[in-house]
């Protein structure tokens, strides 16, 4: 088949980098590299022409986690292929190298070494350069390949489609199979393949060709060799490229033009769109710890998904903004449970400093902590907040040092405890759920009570030396007869100071050291149970419930002196309840701080407010009631036995 | 069927991978393209297939890209999928690359047991016992080493988490 005047063309090279390669030099620039943007060697490889399949319609090289080892594992199936890098330090040096200047400085190179080399060395023809910049902040990576070419320009005098010259065939299959250091290109002598041009000779040659192109352009591999031999002065030569898949073809071609030092050098490699210009690899979600360890989080719970547990719905729980009253032992450990459900904003309120007794049971605290700060030991909820986003970086964790007013304290200092109730009621605007993990029962007085009025998801947790509590508390949402009580429920006086004049064991929690980690586990647990229910907090107390997580009891029990635990207990809302009552409520509602402060300062102004002052009265009177009933007629008593008059009257005195 | 070992895997990959190539289909909206496929061999007589394959949208250019190995488990002695999924260039969680997931393929975010570094692993740890309860087929030619790694990619290979991408080699024709 004649063709005149048409020239040969070629399929460009693209480069194929796997992520790792990127992985390994973000490695190696932090470690090794650091500010050396001097040339570094690499290794590359393309696949060997023998297992070129249909979908290897363009030369591709390859470069992996391994380019950067000095030695390669030996693998018969690939040709590797040596390069450079330059990776410059700054993304305005990329800019600024003169790209057509550094390909010629590259070509300039390979021309030096062709001018040298006696054989058809494919490590000579076929190197490769790599401008790259490593925006390790982002974990970005601009780089662009090169692949310096040189021009000479042959036409086609004739094409044949397939080579009729079987013996030719095996003779190059025989050849490739022993690939060593050339096996790309060979001069065809005397019937024999040599790895060297022998300009006396006739010049026939093969090429082994990179790709197996549909339009049956042969790699671009081939111009260096082309190159080279018009160099080496053939001007006609015949050409056979020859393809694993039995397309092999031949030309017969005539040299047209070519510069004995070349002007110029081809060979930045484009973009998949054609444009002349670096390519990007953004591997923040591959490199970026934090973001490996977001994506790691939410993969390990979503396996519950997959079989344990198809409908439960984790993006409830994740959104969930959670405050914690209270980061000691309880507060430190139910935020650890979040972080496990992949809760992604926790806040901790508390007042104190960390003390050299707390790190062993405060997960999250360290003895360095119980000094810093000038030797007064870190405040307790902001360092909990750190600690926690130490151990993972995705949560959004606030500390506030912040004392809760406390019910039976009353008020020293007015602007600064109002100013704490403010913080505190705004707090309760920011969240969601409120954990009352506070060490004592005065404390928890009024986040029961804003909890109750605002609608929030409250759980409690209390200790005791070997027994907890863990209860949430009931909703006025919630129907009359289904309402469930608050921590004071059971209760018929207001809570008041319990801390003055205590001897220190009964001030603070004297616990069994594992009940906190029971009590903590089972409320973050409860509140998981809570948020999978469809009522939410105005579930009512069932002990076995069809829902698709299990049953959401009221309140826990546990006591460990003899490993019993209850959950089948529930306390319905008691309607003179010093916590959660209508009454109380309503008045908070209405007179706000006044009411608090009222409230603080004299806790009996509580007992009016909610009728547990009228049930104390109703039941004095009661009791006084049952006594007049008890008392025996004097008259009849006399009648009886009038000896036993002193021994009785005695008694009942 | 029986357990294959590493020496088999090694031995059979390159023609499992020319099975591969030819029957990985999409069978929805997408076209698939094999962008990059090749055997890779490593230290102490491992070697990994790796593939990139693209799909892109036929009704727009929305571009997916996956890139996967598979390779000889020796601790679960089963060949193991690992797997990159990429959009817009970014390496991207399973659930983000807007294709349909499987609802029971149990997938970790994991450092690959070869190359070291984070790739999503279709967990193995039933793939042993599973593949045992497959039967024999006895009276082919088809050498049984490729039939098992065919099954098990059917099993637990990309058809695994995508259901859309189907693998049904015609073995035995």
């Amino acid at each position: 088949m004649s063709t005149d005047n048409k020239i040969v063309k070629f399929t460009p090279i693209q480069s194929f980098i796997e992520s790792s390669f990127f992985i390994k030099l973000s490695q190696l620039k932090l470690d090794k590299f650091k500010l050396d943007s001097s040339k570094h060697v690499i290794t590359g490889f393309i696949q060997h022409p023998k297992l070129l399949n249909r979908f290897n319609d363009m030369p591709t090289l390859n470069l992996d986690q391994d380019s950067f080892e000095p030695e390669q594992v030996e693998d018969s199936s690939k040709v590797f292929i040596k390069g450079e890098i330059y990776n410059v330090n700054t993304i305005e040096e990329f800019k600024q190298i003169d790209k057509l200047q550094q390909l010629t400085e590259w070509g300039g190179q390979i021309y030096e070494s062709m001018k040298t080399v006696t054989t058809f060395d494919y490590q000579v023809f076929n190197q490769f350069y790599i401008l790259s910049f490593s925006d390790l902040k982002k974990y970005k990576f601009y780089y662009w390949v090169a692949y310096p070419s040189f021009t000479s320009k042959w036409s086609i005098i004739e094409e044949k489609q397939q080579s009729d010259d079987l013996s030719l065939v095996k003779m190059i299959e025989e050849k490739i199979n022993q690939l060593g250091e050339n096996g790309q290109f060979f001069q065809l002598v005397d019937g024999q393949l040599v790895d060297a041009p022998e300009t006396d000779q006739p010049g026939k040659f093969v090429f082994v060709d990179t790709c197996l192109s549909k339009d049956k352009k042969p790699g671009s591999q081939l111009k260096n060799y082309l190159y080279y031999i018009a160099l080496k002065g053939f001007k006609t030569i015949e050409l056979m490229i020859y393809r694993v898949d039995g397309s092999t073809f031949s030309y017969k071609l005539q040299l047209e033009k070519y510069d004995k030092v070349p002007k110029t050098i081809t060979g930045w490699e484009r973009t998949s769109q054609g444009k002349l210009g670096p390519k990007l690899a953004d591997l923040g979600s591959l490199i970026d710890p934090n973001q490996l360890a977001a994506q790691a989080v939410e993969l390990n719970l979503k396996l519950m998904k997959w079989r344990i547990a198809p409908d439960i719905d984790l993006d409830i729980i994740k959104s969930q903004k959670v405050l914690l009253l209270g980061a000691g032992t309880l507060g430190t450990y139910v935020a650890r449970g979040l972080l496990g459900w992949g809760v992604k904003h926790v806040t901790f309120v508390d007042n104190g400093r960390i003390s050299y007794s707390n790190p062993v049971r405060q997960s999250l605290f360290q003895f360095k902590d119980c000094f810093s700060d000038s030797g007064q030991g870190q405040w307790k909820a902001q360092r909990a907040a750190k600690s926690l986003q130490e151990i993972f970086p995705g949560v959004d964790s606030k500390g506030f040092n912040l004392e809760v007013p406390m019910i039976g304290h009353p008020i020293t200092d007015e602007p600064k405890q109002r100013a704490n109730f403010e913080t505190l009621c705004q707090l309760y605007e920011d969240h969601d759920v409120i954990f009352l993990l506070m060490d004592s029962r005065e404390a928890r007085w009024l986040p029961t009570v804003l909890g109750v009025a605002k609608n929030k998801i409250v759980i409690n947790a209390a200790l005791g030396f070997d027994s907890y509590l863990v209860m949430r508390h009931g909703s006025l949402l919630q129907p009359q007869d289904q309402r469930l009580g608050c921590y004071y429920c059971n209760d018929v006086v207001a809570p008041n100071d319990s801390l003055t004049d205590r001897t220190l064991d009964q001030m603070c929690t004297v616990t069994r050291p594992g009940a906190a980690l029971i009590a903590s586990a089972l409320a973050v647990e409860m509140l998981v149970a809570i948020l999978q229910h469809p009522d939410k907090q105005l579930a009512k107390h069932v002990i076995v419930d069809n829902n698709k997580f299990g049953s959401v009891p009221h309140q826990i029990r546990g006591f460990l002196h003899n490993f019993n635990q209850q959950s089948n207990l529930h306390a319905p809302n008691y309607k003179y309840c010093s916590g959660c009552s209508e009454p109380v409520i309503n008045e908070f509602n209405t007179s706000g701080w006044e009411f608090i402060k009222q409230c603080l300062n004299d806790s009996s102004y509580l007992e009016d407010i909610c009728g547990l002052k009228q049930v104390q009265k109703e039941a004095e009177l009661a009791t006084q009631s049952l006594l007049r009933e008890l008392e025996l007629d004097t008259e009849d008593y006399e009648a009886v036995d009038v000896d036993a008059d002193d021994e009785d009257s005695e008694w009942l005195s | 069927m029986h357990n294959i070992t590493n020496e088999q895997f090694n031995n059979c990959i390159t023609a499992f991978n020319e099975v591969l190539v030819e029957n990985l289909i999409f069978d929805k909206e997408y076209t698939l393209t094999i962008k990059n496929n090749y055997i890779k061999k490593v230290n102490f007589d491992k070697s990994y297939l790796f593939t990139s394959i693209e799909m892109s949208k036929k009704i727009d250019s929305e571009v997916i890209r996956i890139d996967f190995t598979v390779s000889y488990h020796d601790f679960y002695q089963v060949p193991i999928l690992n797997i990159r999924p990429y959009k817009d260039g970014s390496f991207t969680a399973l659930n983000g690359i807007g294709l349909q997931i499987a609802p029971t393929v149990i997938t970790a975010l994991t450092t690959h047991h070869i190359l070291q570094k984070t790739w999503i692993e279709v967990h193995a740890c039933e793939t042993l016992e599973a593949l045992q309860t497959l039967p024999e087929i006895y009276g082919t030619t088809v050498d049984s080493v490729l039939e098992y790694l065919c099954c098990w990619f059917g099993f637990y290979g990309l058809p695994a988490i995508f259901p859309n991408i189907r693998f049904r080699p015609h073995l035995y024709m």
